[in-house]
Order: structure tokens, then sequence, then C-alpha cells
């Protein structure tokens, strides 16, 4: 019997950038087994929510991810707009799936930066967190906040978009989308990062069912699933495609999640052309009752909410599913037989979220 | 490798996309949430601001005539501009420059009912 040693892989490694900790055992290079520790970035997020009034609480909500933050605050005022009773008007949803989209964006620029990070093809990583950068400044444009867009409030959202600011994002989503082929092409076609992606971390379509997977990983194992596709609010007046690939490996998430850029991109330019007129945030008044379940695509695939509310000023339950949490067990699937040298480049390819995961 | 090569041609004669940061500084955006600013004259020490803030940034103590406001909590989301019945607040686009010292402003307050007593 060969001997096995444990090799700990985080919670500080230069790959990631977050707290997670895998225990590795390994047989010479060969991972035969993970074990996850967890637990490094807990702040106790939703018990604080249940401290909080329901306004405080949507800045809350938005900090439970650093990334996607915006889709967080609107998955969290949606839950209160159903209690509530209101609706949200029509430019307001718009300017939501906006904001969504660009977050959505400049989350995978991050991801394909990182991706190249990983196995050290820097000069690539430079240009995507370049073009990223082009990304926030439009989301400080159009809400104040580069990262953090804090936008969004019960009822609509806080900051219209003007005739301006909707050509403007036009014209530089435009540009973004014609400066992001050559970086894309280079991270879908060079030799070395296939070298580094191909058939690594295999997880096939049956066990990303099994061990439901959610998001890009769930998508590039072939499985065409996206919240989005529910066409709730406006989503279902917007025209795009999803992307699934069969890969089923570390190359074929990469691939997803370059293709989504430019889906993101048509949506932002889709939604801009299609702005309805009007009011953007309804008044309301009164205090929640009653429970709620809702469900919205993340940039790393399906989110839940729970929210529960007794008539209080405070919620008497606040419980969120973020999409790394669903990945992980996919991730501990993908690791044994791997190289230990392609750990780094299997772990981020799930594109893992560990504060939001501890919350 | 070499897909990238014309990238990084491109890059090699193109000008840098960063700035000369501190002589060149960036001009903020206009919607950019920057600084908090306090008119403290308005204030009716109604205390709305503080219950409104998700940071506890502010405290109102109306019998101690006194209005604390710690700029190094408040994460300028606005919710007590939105909050504020006197519209007391402002954010301006400008950021806040570095300090050496973390201060929180402290302002002597009376309610709007005792200031009118006083001076009739
Ligand atoms: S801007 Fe936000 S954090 Fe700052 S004082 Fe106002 S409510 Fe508090
Ligand atoms: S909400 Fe406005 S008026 Fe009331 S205490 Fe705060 S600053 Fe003063």
């Amino acid at each position: 019997m060969r001997a096995s040693t444990v090799v700990p892989f985080g919670p500080q490694h230069p790959v990631l950038i977050e707290p997670l900790q895998l225990k590795l055992v390994v047989e010479d290079e060969k991972v035969v087994d993970v074990v996850p520790a967890l637990g490094y970035g807990h702040r106790g997020l939703e018990k604080g929510a249940e401290l909080n009034d329901i306004v405080r609480n949507i800045f809350m909500a938005e900090r439970v991810c650093g990334i996607c933050s915006f889709i967080h605050s609107w998955c969290y005022c949606a839950c209160i707009e159903e209690l509530l009773g209101i609706q949200s008007p029509p430019r307001a949803e718009f300017i939501r799936l906006i904001s969504a989209e660009l977050t959505r964006l400049h989350s995978h620029l991050l991801f394909l930066g990182l991706l190249a990070d990983g196995f050290g093809f820097e000069s690539l990583f430079m240009q995507f967190w370049r073009i990223r950068e082009r990304v926030l400044d439009l989301m400080e444009a159009i809400s104040g906040g580069r990262v953090i867009m804090g936008n969004c409030a019960i009822g609509g959202v806080r900051k219209d978009i003007d005739q301006d600011m909707a050509r403007a994002i036009v014209k530089e989503v435009g540009e973004i989308g014609r400066d992001l082929r050559p970086p894309i092409k280079a991270i879908l076609e060079d030799y070395t990062v296939k070298q580094r992606t191909v058939g690594k971390g295999i997880l096939t379509k049956e066990e990303a069912v099994k061990f439901g997977a959610v998001g890009p990983v769930a998508r590039a194992s072939g499985l065409r699933t996206d919240v989005r596709l529910l066409g709730e609010g406006p989503y279902g007046e917007v025209d795009f495609s999803v992307v699934v690939e069969d890969g089923c490996d570390a190359y074929a998430r990469t691939a997803v999640h370059a293709r989504e850029v430019f889906v993101s991109l048509d949506l932002i330019r889709q939604a801009v052309g299609k702005l309805p007129s009007g009011e953007i945030r309804t008044k309301w008044k009164g205090r929640v009752r009653g429970e709620v379940i809702k469900r919205m695509e993340q940039p790393r695939g399906e989110m839940m909410y729970y929210v529960r509310g007794n008539g209080n000023r405070t919620l008497e339950r606040f419980k969120v599913r973020t999409p790394t949490f669903a990945n992980l067990p996919p991730l501990l699937k993908m690791l044994p037989g791997c190289e230990l040298a392609d750990v780094p480049v299997i772990v981020i390819s799930i594109d893992p979220c560990i504060a939001c995961t501890e919350r | 490798m070499p897909g990238m090569l014309g990238q990084v041609l491109r890059n090699l004669f193109s000008r840098p996309v960063t700035r000369n940061y501190p002589a060149e500084p960036k001009t903020p955006f206009r919607a950019a949430r920057g600084t908090l600013m306090l008119d403290i004259d308005k204030c009716i020490v109604c205390g709305a601001c503080e219950k409104a803030c998700p940071a506890g940034a502010i405290e109102v103590k109306p019998k101690e005539h006194l209005y604390k406001y710690d700029p190094y909590s408040c994460i300028v989301c606005g919710n007590c501009v939105e909050a504020c019945p006197t519209h007391c607040f402002d954010i301006t686009s400008e950021w806040r420059k570095p300090v050496e010292k973390m201060e929180t402003m402290v302002w002597e307050v009376t309610r709007s009912k005792e200031r009118a007593r006083r001076t009739s």
C-alpha cells in the first residue's frame, strides 16, 4: 500500500482570494481524497438580518457577496415586495436587469482573469481586468457605487438612467464587446490554456444532477439550467440564449463563462433599448407578514432567498442559499484522481465565492 | 501564447491605462457616492437618520443635546438622506481625503421646540 499524505490547500493560498481550506489526501502527486474545512469567513449575516429592520437589510443583503452584490439586494427587495403585495415599476425592473447583467459581466471577467492567473498567465489576467475596470466604471456612473451599487430599494431603484447615460451605456458596451474578443479568443484557443484545462476536473452530466451543481458548473456539464429562463420580471421581455457546453471539464466551464459575457452584453443592449418610461419607485408602507422563497440567477448559479416576517419591525427568519454552497459537493467530486498541480485550476474553475457561502 | 502576440504588441506601443495618481486624480462620476455632508443647522433632532443608518454611524442624543456622526463607519449608502424630513444631508461625488486620525464628529444640537422657546 502506498503511503498517503495530507496536504492542506488554503485557507491562505496564492490562487485563492478567499479562505477555503481543502485537506487533500495525496498519494505521490495524485489526489485521492478531499476533506473541506469551512467557516473561516462566517459573519453571522442571517442572524444580523433578523435584528435589523427591513430597509436596513437591503444593505446587509447586498453585502452577502462582494461580487454578485446587486442581485442579492434585488432578490431581497423582490421578496419584500411580494410580502408587501407591491410591484416595482417596469422601468425600475429594467434598470435592475441592466445592473444585474453588469454585475454578471464584471464577475465573469473577474473569473476569467483569476483563472488565467491561476495557471500563471499573468498577462491575460491583466487584459481581462483592464476591461473589467471599464465595467466597474459603468456601474459607478449608473449607481454611484463601483461594486456595491446600493441602487436597489424596496419598490424600485434609487437612481434613474437618463438619455445621455443610456447612450453612453450602449456605446461602452459595444466597445467592451469589441475589446474583449482578443483575450477571450486567447483563453479559448491558446495551447497553454488548453493544456491546463482540457480534461481537468471532470463532472459528468449525471454527477452534476446528482450533486446538485448550479450555474456555469452545471451548464458546462450539458445541463440547460438557468433561473433567468423562467422569464420572471424583465427577463421575460428580452431574448437570450443559455450557453451550454458538453465538455464537463475546466475548459468547458471557462468556455461557458467566456460566452456568457457576450450574452450579458447583448442583454444590457436590449434592456437599454427597451427601457420603458415612467416611475422608478413605488411607494409602500407597512410591515411584512408571511413567508416567501425566491430564486435568482447569480453569475455563479442559482441562489435562493427565504424571508419570513411576522408583522414586526424586523424579520423573523432570513435565509440565503448561495450558488457556491451548491457547487462545493460537485467540486469534491471533481478533485479525487487529479494531479496536485491541477487543484488550483479546478478549484477556480467552479468560480468559488466563499464569503457568500459562509455568510 | 502566440494568440496574445498582437495584443501584447499593441500594449507595448500604446499609452498606459493607469493614471499618474496622485498628480492626476480621477474625475469622479456625477452619481458617485463619495462623502456624506450634513447641514446641522437644519436638523430638528428627530432621530430618523439614526434609525435608518445600517452602519450605526449616527447617534442622536436629544437629551444630552448631542449629535454624533462617525464618517469612518459610514458606508455612504444614502439611506439617511432619504429618511431625513428636513433634508439635512447631501452626498457629494468627491471621495473623502485620507486622514491621520479618525475622529467622530460631534455637534451640539437643540430640538426645534426648545430652540424656539429659547429664542423667544
Ligand atoms: S450614508 Fe448610510 S451609513 Fe452613512 S450615515 Fe447615512 S445611513 Fe449611515
Ligand atoms: S433625520 Fe435629519 S432632522 Fe432628524 S435627526 Fe437626523 S439629521 Fe436631524
